[in-house]
């Protein structure tokens, strides 16, 4: 049995999550998480030129320290035609979260609300697309505007809505710097109780790496306010799934040390260490993996096994056409 | 001269221990040089040309004065969201609440034909949308940084403070943008919210010390993405390097003033000047550069 997603006064609950009581804020986590993220990078300290870490380093330094430094190598792509889509659908949340209407057409919309902003890149890469592209950004985009529509609510006076909410935080006297963008930042502590509710937008499906963002989001702005927030999580926008989540102490624990098994290896690769290959399913999209002989050895590996295994399968009687047999 | 540094501090201590204020006489002696030493860099400046002295130039006239050649302001979503959100949090503060404070700001500017009316007027709504969305945003992210509360009386400072040392449209004007004056009048200490730069916070103390005949006393940048508080007590050696400052950068930018080109200086501000495409100079410098991404060499 299918749910229909929350909807009006049923994401405003969500948010708030009033069967929830609000925990007492530890003073002592934003230092020690400071602590711990800078004991990481002591090792290879100090550095010649300050190293920048957003989520996205933080997933490919974990993933595959190669696959990290060939990525930054490499010469930047246009945006795809879902970053586009996912640039324009921004836009129109920004325009729901203030209470305003989308109108009749919504990429219109956008690409003025952009145009306003002085974000003259968006509407470039819109003309840049082929009338196809535009044809199915534009019912993508216009099926998704009327869902934010019907679904996402006027927000409460006190919401105190911050959209693309920046944090940047320094560690090691400036030689590290964190940085990452919400798109909507909501509520605050109050004196001595968690209280911001972090969102991230999504015009996509979940992915794996979704949690490990809010992670991510949860650490800055627990370094930058002093206090952890009370929630974190994604909207996803085309299903209307709001997946909020109360951060735990436990939660916090587990990002700093993703946070910091990344600045250690970022900064040891900074300090001129030599990046580490770590080959997995993902190698065949590294921009290396043509150059890279343990991923394709891992892939060739890979699919050999694979080969003897479907191999073993044809063999086996349980496949026979007649179906499987009743032994 | 030692480079002037902003201190950390937590919102508590802004109003405690205020240093003592620099007296008239320093003043006098200080507006004194300033003007000195102006009139001899002026010398020559084209009839109506005026070197503008800013936060958003300063730092660039000290460091590569091409990089600080007048860009064309343009009124945008992103610009206005200081004004507009700012009036929105005085209102906030006498009882209105976050969404009513931001249409106030926006029928207040329309209807006084304050500077961000050539933007807001006649908008269609997908722009209004955003305008809003930018204003409310700057506000709400003031309203939840700041504890405003404990920072009272707080006059806030809605409009730039301009300052010509000497004389109205005789060559040099300096501007100060500072938020709020938070606490009594006589404790005189100045709120700014942005990006925390020393440079800065003595510059607007000058411009306010000149413009009211009296200097403040402390200076406090907020600067939300990094929860960080930082303060400039206000003493005579603060407001002597805001002089040394704006005269360094007065003459840096003077030779425009001529009609002559402006001397450039590439370096790492190159990575982040309007310039940087047209400059045959700064191309040059960073192509020499080692190729960095984040910071790793790649």
């Amino acid at each position: 049995m299918t749910t229909s997603p929350p909807a009006g006064a049923e994401i405003l609950d969500l948010i708030r999550r009033p069967d929830i009581e609000r925990s007492d804020i530890d003073h002592s986590i934003a230092p020690t998480i400071r602590r711990e993220l800078e004991s990481a990078a002591d090792e290879h300290l100090p550095l010649d030129h300050p190293v920048r870490i957003n989520k996205e380093t933080v997933r490919r330094a974990l993933r595959c320290e190669a696959h990290l430094v060939a990525h930054l190598g490499r010469d930047v792509e246009p945006p795809t035609a879902p970053m586009i889509r996912g640039a324009l659908v921004d836009r129109l949340f920004a325009q729901r979260v203030v209470g305003f209407p989308i109108g009749a057409n919504p990429v219109s919309d956008a690409l003025a609300a952009a145009d306003a902003s002085d974000d003259r890149r968006l509407r470039a890469l819109w003309d840049g697309l082929e009338p196809s592209e535009q044809e199915e950004l534009r019912s993508s985009v216009t099926d998704m505007a009327e869902k934010l529509s019907s679904r996402w609510p006027p927000l409460p006076p006190g919401a105190y809505p911050r959209l693309q909410n920046t944090a940047r935080i320094e560690l090691c006297d400036g030689q590290i710097i964190l940085s990452g963008r919400v798109d909507l930042a909501l509520g605050r502590p109050s004196a001595e109780k968690v209280g911001t509710t972090l969102i991230d937008v999504k015009a996509g499906t979940h992915r794996l790496d979704d949690r490990d963002d809010a992670g991510w989001y949860a650490i800055l702005e627990t370094l930058r306010s002093g206090a952890p927030p009370f929630q974190v999580g994604n909207y996803y926008v085309p299903s209307g799934e709001l997946d909020l989540k109360p951060v735990t102490v436990e939660d916090l624990q587990r990002a700093t040390r993703r946070v910091a098994d990344a600045i250690s290896r970022v900064v040891r690769i900074a300090a001129g260490g030599t990046p580490k290959r770590s080959p997995g399913p993902l190698c065949p999209w590294c921009p290396a993996y043509e150059a890279c002989d343990e991923g394709q050895q891992h892939i060739r590996v890979r699919d050999e096994a694979t080969g003897e295994w479907l191999g073993d399968l044809d063999d086996d009687e349980w496949y026979d056409e007649e179906g499987p047999s009743d032994d | 001269m030692t480079e002037l540094q902003l201190r950390p501090i937590v919102w508590e201590e802004v109003l405690q221990e205020i240093p003592a204020q620099v007296s008239t006489n320093d003043l006098r002696r200080l507006r004194s040089d300033l003007i000195e030493q102006l009139r001899e860099l002026t010398v020559g400046l084209l009839p109506g040309h005026e070197v503008q002295i800013n936060r958003r130039n300063l730092r660039h006239a000290l460091t590569c004065p091409a990089s600080a050649a007048e860009t064309p302001f343009e009124a945008n979503a992103v610009t206005t969201s200081r004004a507009l959100g700012l009036m929105a949090v005085e209102a906030v503060s006498q009882g209105e609440s976050l969404p009513s404070a931001i249409q106030s700001s926006v029928d207040w500017s329309l209807e006084n034909a304050h500077w961000t009316a050539s933007f807001l007027v006649e908008q269609v709504e997908p722009v209004r949308a955003a305008t809003v969305a930018y204003a409310t945003s700057w506000a709400a992210r003031a309203l939840t940084f700041v504890p405003w509360s404990t920072l009272q009386p707080v006059r806030f400072q809605q409009s730039t403070i301009w300052q010509s040392p000497l004389g109205y449209k005789k060559g040099v004007a300096l501007v100060a943008r500072p938020d709020a004056y938070l606490g009594r009048t006589t404790e005189r200490v100045v709120l700014s919210l942005g990006w925390p730069d020393a440079k800065v916070a003595a510059l607007d103390a000058l411009v306010i010390a000149l413009q009211s005949n009296s200097a403040p006393r402390r200076y406090i940048i907020g600067y939300p993405p990094a929860g960080s508080v930082g303060a400039l007590d206000i003493d005579s050696t603060a407001l002597d390097a805001a002089v040394a400052d704006v005269v360094e950068a007065v003459g840096a930018l003077v030779p425009e003033g001529r009609g002559e080109p402006l001397f450039t200086s590439p370096g790492q501000s190159c990575w982040n000047c309007d310039h940087r495409i047209g400059c045959a100079d700064g191309v040059r410098w960073m192509e020499l550069q080692p190729k960095r991404r984040g910071g790793l060499l790649v």
